[in-house]
């Protein structure tokens, strides 16, 4: 009982990285097939405003659904939506999960 | 009365145009489509209308130019009601644009379009209650069907009208939020003046939001009283203000769309299956590759097997003139210019066109660009683009023109400039019948598949090159990737009339009046001064001087260069004259050569004078240098 309590108040600092469940990562190291949070948008002014035109925002949920080998883009859905997005935007895009 | 189309891109606002105006707006199933706005009159209840169809636009916060066009005019102050059209199965994010347009102020009629497609996916709207919490009138409609468009229009004359009581939407702002803007827009006052169309409050959103279109529009203190304002909401949020409004609205959205939505389970559908191969990593590749081999294939065939008939045909009534009209020179010259011209229309390029449109509008109206798009994305990179840049691309297949406007779809300025450049390199249909009718048919299609191939050698050689003279980084691909419609075999047909229209009517008069030109001038030998002057360059090319004349009508429009080839030899068998290897130079010259007439007027338009006049330096130096090669190469392997 105690040890969940603990886990639960943990602070993110100190979280374990190696856990699966509350690691930090981009979205293009997210495998095809699964559910991650928007934690945040890192990059250009000029990303977040695409995204945010596109009604993307921190704690929406993205499906990964296709990627592209060799570097190349991904397909993802939002609220219902499929969008193709580039490697190199896609590395910007911090987010949690799989859930 | 002005009505603006109004909505985020691909959610059929072109579709409702069309329906109401004829095909005169190019529909098509990917994003940005419509790049610039399309007008048409109308009638509602006997008063004269206004319906202009404009580009789509997620926000009024802009980020490309195609973009900034529907912006601009939203806000030119000659609008009278606008229809926001909503792809219901996107509601949630579509409604972030139809919160900023109630904010604008003018009347506002929302249609709920694609119902069919929100019904599949398993969402059931009550647009009744949207209308109550909107404060406007919500109408539905699946415009591809035509289905409730009347209903749409009679609303829209009441909006527009102006007869129609204002209703208080029935949704608000966080209290702390909306004080804020309220303060915003008592400092606005008289400042507007610049923007005396656009309503306080829209301005004072945009303000705080920090859109640097509205900060430039306003005095030095107005920016002064928005930035304290800014600061002010940052400093209570823990975020910045564009932060906390962009927040809002999403949050209102998404508690709009929960509040009028059930959502049941999605209907399974085929186009999902489709999807799933069609983007797969490897089986992707395949369909893309058998698609494009089974274009061709279908293109060559449909051609080869009409074009031979048909030529015999005008070759034989040309014949059984000549015989007839022994007695009058002159009245022969001029009745074979004008049948040679008609041949070559009907013979030698609806055949290749024809099917080539079809299947066009085909690929655009299924939805697979947006797929190519996708699947292109690293290569694109690797020139120094992204997988949208690709879309130009692709309609630059079909028309130079059009591929060129399209690259307003791309947001960096660097990345539109590249695009246009390579747009203009692919080959359009009017090359594509120069070779087909030459190299297909003479030399094979395996041919006319190497050009192709070296074309898009050429085009990714450019890209690498222009992105390395411009090295600032390609910002990458965001691109909406829509569902799989069918296509209608109606709307395939009227857009491959609206292309070819351009041929007909544009091209074959000139083609004509060309041929006649010709005709006469082969008789008065004023050919021969044209030949003389571009002599030494054909011998450089190996080519007989009599090809120099077909040269020039290629830069009016591509089809000319074959079409008065025949012409300028006296022969619809173009290998009397020419060899295999002189055809393919020949061909391979007037792939590459100088973009056509239409072609570099709207590159002016699109990149500027300078550039524009690089690009055409570019083409002819590498036409030349290509064509130099091709008859170098075929003097050393004798392949034919």
């Amino acid at each position: 009982m105690t040890s969940r309590s603990d886990r639960i108040i943990k602070t993110p600092q100190v979280e374990e990285p190696t856990s699966p469940a509350l690691a930090h990562k981009d979205l293009y190291s997210v495998p095809e097939n699964s559910n991650v949070r928007i934690k945040q948008v890192a990059g250009t002014h000029a990303l977040k405003e695409q995204l945010k035109q596109m009604g993307i925002f921190a704690g929406d949920l993205i499906l990964v659904k296709r990627r592209v080998p060799f570097g190349g883009a991904l397909l993802v859905e939002h609220h219902g939506a499929q969008l193709a997005i580039s490697k190199v935007l896609a590395k910007q895009i911090v987010v949690e999960g799989p859930e | 009365v002005k009505i603006v189309l109004v909505g985020q891109p691909n959610c059929g606002k072109s579709t409702l145009f069309n329906s109401v105006a004829g095909y005169r707006s190019m529909t098509a199933n990917f994003p940005g489509a419509t790049v610039h706005y399309t007008r048409s009159r109308m009638y509602l209840n006997g008063t004269e209308a206004e319906l202009i169809d404009l580009p789509g636009i997620y926000s009024l916060t802009t980020s490309n130019p195609a973009e900034v066009a529907s912006r601009d005019f939203l806000l030119s102050g000659e609008v009278d009601a606008v229809i926001n059209v909503i792809d219901a199965s996107q509601l949630s994010r579509s409604l972030e644009l139809t919160l900023q347009l109630i904010d604008l102020g003018l009347p506002v009629v929302v249609c709920l379009n694609m119902l069919d497609e929100a019904r599949r996916k398993g969402f059931q709207i009550s647009s009744g209650k949207l209308s109550t919490l909107l404060g406007c009138p919500v109408r539905e409609t699946i415009a591809s069907e035509g289905i409730g468009i009347f209903q749409l229009f009679q609303t829209v004359r009441q909006a527009g009208s102006g007869k129609q009581k204002r209703v208080q939407p029935r949704f608000s702002w966080h209290k702390d939020v909306e004080e804020v803007i309220q303060e915003m827009v008592s400092h606005l006052g008289e400042n507007l003046f610049s923007l005396n169309c656009v309503s306080p409050r829209l301005c004072a959103i945009k303000l705080l939001e920090a859109d640097e279109f509205f900060l430039n529009q306003l005095s030095e203190p107005v920016r002064r009283v928005a930035a304290e304002y800014r600061r002010k909401l940052a400093e209570s949020h823990g975020q910045p203000a564009e932060g906390v409004i962009e927040s809002e609205r999403h949050a209102l959205s998404m508690h709009l769309f929960q509040e009028v939505t059930t959502i049941s389970r999605p209907r399974a559908d085929f186009r999902e299956k489709l999807d799933g191969l069609l983007t797969h990593r490897i089986l992707g590749y395949l369909a893309l590759t058998a698609s494009l081999a089974l274009f061709f294939l279908l293109v060559y065939g449909f051609g080869k097997l009409v074009e031979p008939p048909v030529l015999n045909l005008f070759d034989q009534g040309i014949a059984s003139l000549g015989r007839k009209l022994e007695g009058f020179p002159a009245v022969f010259i001029v009745l074979k210019g004008i049948l040679q011209g008609l041949a070559g229309g009907v013979a030698i390029v609806l055949p290749y066109l024809f099917p080539f449109l079809v299947g066009m509008a085909v690929m655009e109206d299924v939805g697979y660009l947006p797929r190519v798009a996708f699947l292109m994305d690293t290569f694109m990179h690797r020139i120094g683009l992204h997988g949208t840049a690709i879309v130009p691309a692709i309609l630059g297949y079909g028309c130079n023109v059009p591929a060129v406007m399209a690259t307003r779809i791309l947001s960096s300025r660097r990345d539109r400039f590249i695009a246009a450049v390579i747009a203009t390199f692919t080959p359009c249909s009017a090359r594509m019948t120069v070779i087909f009718g030459l190299v297909a048919f003479y030399a094979g299609p395996l041919w006319a598949l190497f050009i192709y191939g070296l074309n898009i050698l050429v085009i990714a050689l450019t890209g690498k090159i222009l992105s390395a003279m411009m090295p600032e980084a390609t910002p990458g691909m965001i691109l909406e990737v829509p569902v799989f419609h069918l296509p209608k075999i109606s709307i395939i047909l009227r857009k491959t009339w609206l292309r070819m229209r351009e041929f007909v009517v544009v091209a074959w008069p000139l083609l004509i009046a060309g041929s006649v030109i010709l005709s006469v001038g082969e008789y008065l030998h004023w050919d021969d001064l044209v030949n003389r002057a571009l002599h030494p360059f054909m011998s450089v090319l190996g080519l007989p001087s009599s090809v120099g004349t077909t040269l020039i009508f290629g830069v009016l429009r591509k089809e000319l260069s074959l079409l008065m080839l025949f012409q300028a030899l006296g022969t619809s068998n173009v290998t009397d004259v020419l060899t295999i290897p002189q055809i393919m130079v020949f061909t391979l010259f007037v792939t590459f050569y100088i973009p056509c007439v239409a072609t570099i007027a709207v590159l002016l338009k699109e990149i500027g004078w300078k550039l524009t006049l690089a690009a055409i330096g570019y083409t002819l130096v590498l036409a030349t240098a290509i064509a130099l090669a091709a008859r170098f190469l075929f003097s050393v392997f004798p392949l034919f």
